[in-house]
């Protein structure tokens, strides 16, 4: 009889000890019919300094009052902007800001510049949205961690963490300034109605609130992702007044939100090659090595980020293709980038591969009237002497 | 990659440099250098020191996890 009540009880502590794992089927695949492919169109080479690096860690297309429009890199390394001539592809200036003293910004990690005399830039050290002018006197900081105390980093159960990125930027709707941003880890069952992942800022007033749960079919019941490539927020703002579209690396599904309200409407924005995406398994010892870690991130098909052509009106969406199990080391470096395009009904057009992530680095990926840019580096340039892009359109088959 | 390279060794070195420059160092005695200037295994980009509180990203990155396990220093992004 005793013997009986352990086996019960074994197997009932078996069962709610362990968390459930995501299956995230792709209903679509294999259905889908393309009609468009993405070509190639153009490059552009802009030079770099010896102080300045390909993969910047975001780039804003900004568009003067003149008309001119400037590439604008930010360089963490020497705490600075750096301007191109979009055109030309000339170097044409640069706005460093200080470290130290009253103006100062310790870790710029991103930026918005909203006119000649007024950018934002989000300060990582301080978890705050700094106002700056063009003659690097700030203005206002705005912290978007409800003035918590930075060091106490139990301000991230509470409020997202923000790692502003060229294809997720720092948008601004209605007068709001929108930093999207995340929770980096497994997100315990108990936040998942609780915690917001985006950051809205009020330019008028400087009041932030904090808007968007995960959805709880991809990350509720303590699914365990365990890293920031499957908890990544990916969005853009969408062609609707205050429309926002995210992009979650683990959904075949889009989520399409109002900034000023919760909840989504969700519509199927998938690959028609896209397998199942699931959530690991609960480790005995609790702890996901590196080795499953890369096993997961290379096995698995992957979203990157959404962006909208206004210009052409159509959607373009990222995805790191699993690789293939061939027994060989699995480098995250070899999987292939697709761009998935959508009307703007998100009805799909087509995909293509452009590349591996060896020549492509799609975070870095924005939207101009030439159509969407995307960071190409090339291996043959040893010095870094150029940061490049490829330009690519949707063309019908 | 090269000149992010180098601008990383730059800021070991002058992190380096700002932390035995601080009363800290005189406790630190029984660690080593190469753990203090140590690049966490998970990743070349994460940095290890002694005050880590974070934890190092599949991609290099080091976030704050409070309660969690920690391998880097989050302040040094």
């Amino acid at each position: 009889m005793k013997k009986i009540f352990y086996c019960l009880f074994s197997l009932f502590y078996a069962l709610v000890s362990c968390s459930r794992v995501a299956e995230i089927k792709n209903n679509e695949k294999g259905n889908l019919k393309a009609t468009d492919k993405l070509v190639l169109v153009a490059d552009k080479k802009f030079p770099l300094d010896s102080g300045s690096a390909a993969k910047p860690q975001l780039i804003q297309v900004y568009t003067d009052t003149a008309g001119r429009r400037s590439l604008v890199c930010l360089n963490t390394f020497t705490n600075s902007l750096n301007f191109y001539d979009y055109e030309t592809l000339a170097f044409t200036k640069r706005v460093a800001y200080e470290r130290k003293g009253p103006d100062q910004i310790m870790i710029p990690l991103g930026f918005y510049i909203k006119n000649e005399d007024s950018t934002y830039v989000y300060n990582d050290m301080q978890n705050d949205m700094v106002l700056i002018n063009s003659k690097g006197k700030v203005l206002s900081r705005t912290s978007v961690i409800n003035n918590m105390d930075p060091k106490k980093q139990v301000w991230t159960l509470s409020y997202p963490q923000h790692y502003p990125q060229t294809v997720t930027p720092i948008m601004e709707l209605s007068g709001k300034l929108v930093l999207p941003g995340q929770f980096m880890w497994t997100l315990p069952d108990t936040l998942i109605h609780k915690f917001n992942f985006t950051s809205v800022m009020n330019m008028h007033d400087s009041t932030v609130q904090f808007v968007h749960n995960y959805p709880d079919s991809l990350y509720g019941f303590s699914y365990i992702w365990d890293d920031p490539l499957f908890t990544m927020v990916f969005c853009d703002a969408g062609p609707g007044k205050d429309e926002i579209i995210y992009s979650f690396p683990i959904s075949h599904n889009l989520y399409i939100a109002d900034i000023s309200k919760p909840g989504y409407k969700v519509v199927y924005g998938g690959s028609n090659e896209a397998g199942t995406i699931s959530s690991f398994e609960k480790p005995a010892d609790g702890k996901i090595s590196r080795e499953a870690l890369n096993e997961k991130a290379c096995l698995t098909d992957l979203y990157g980020g959404i962006k909208y052509d206004k210009y052409r009106k159509v959607y373009y969406r990222f995805l790191r293709k699993a690789l293939p199990e061939s027994g060989r080391k699995l480098r995250w470096e070899d999987k292939e980038v697709t761009v998935i395009i959508m009307d703007e009904h998100f009805r799909y057009l087509g995909e293509t591969s452009i590349g591996t992530m060896h020549e492509f680095y799609p975070e870095n990926a924005f939207v101009t009237k030439e159509g969407l840019n995307i960071e190409y580096l090339d291996d043959s340039d040893v010095d870094e002497k150029f940061m490049n892009f490829k330009i690519f359109q949707p063309q019908k088959i | 990659m090269k000149k992010k390279v180098i601008g990383f060794f730059g800021i070991m070195a002058f992190s380096t440099g700002v932390f035995f420059a601080t009363s800290a160092a005189g406790n630190i005695s029984d660690i080593s250098l190469t753990s203090l200037i140590g690049v966490s295994d998970a990743n070349a980009e994460c940095q290890s020191t002694p005050i880590n509180n974070g934890r190092c990203s599949f991609t290099g990155n080091c976030f704050p996890n409070p309660g969690g396990p920690v391998d880097c220093d989050s302040t040094k992004g």
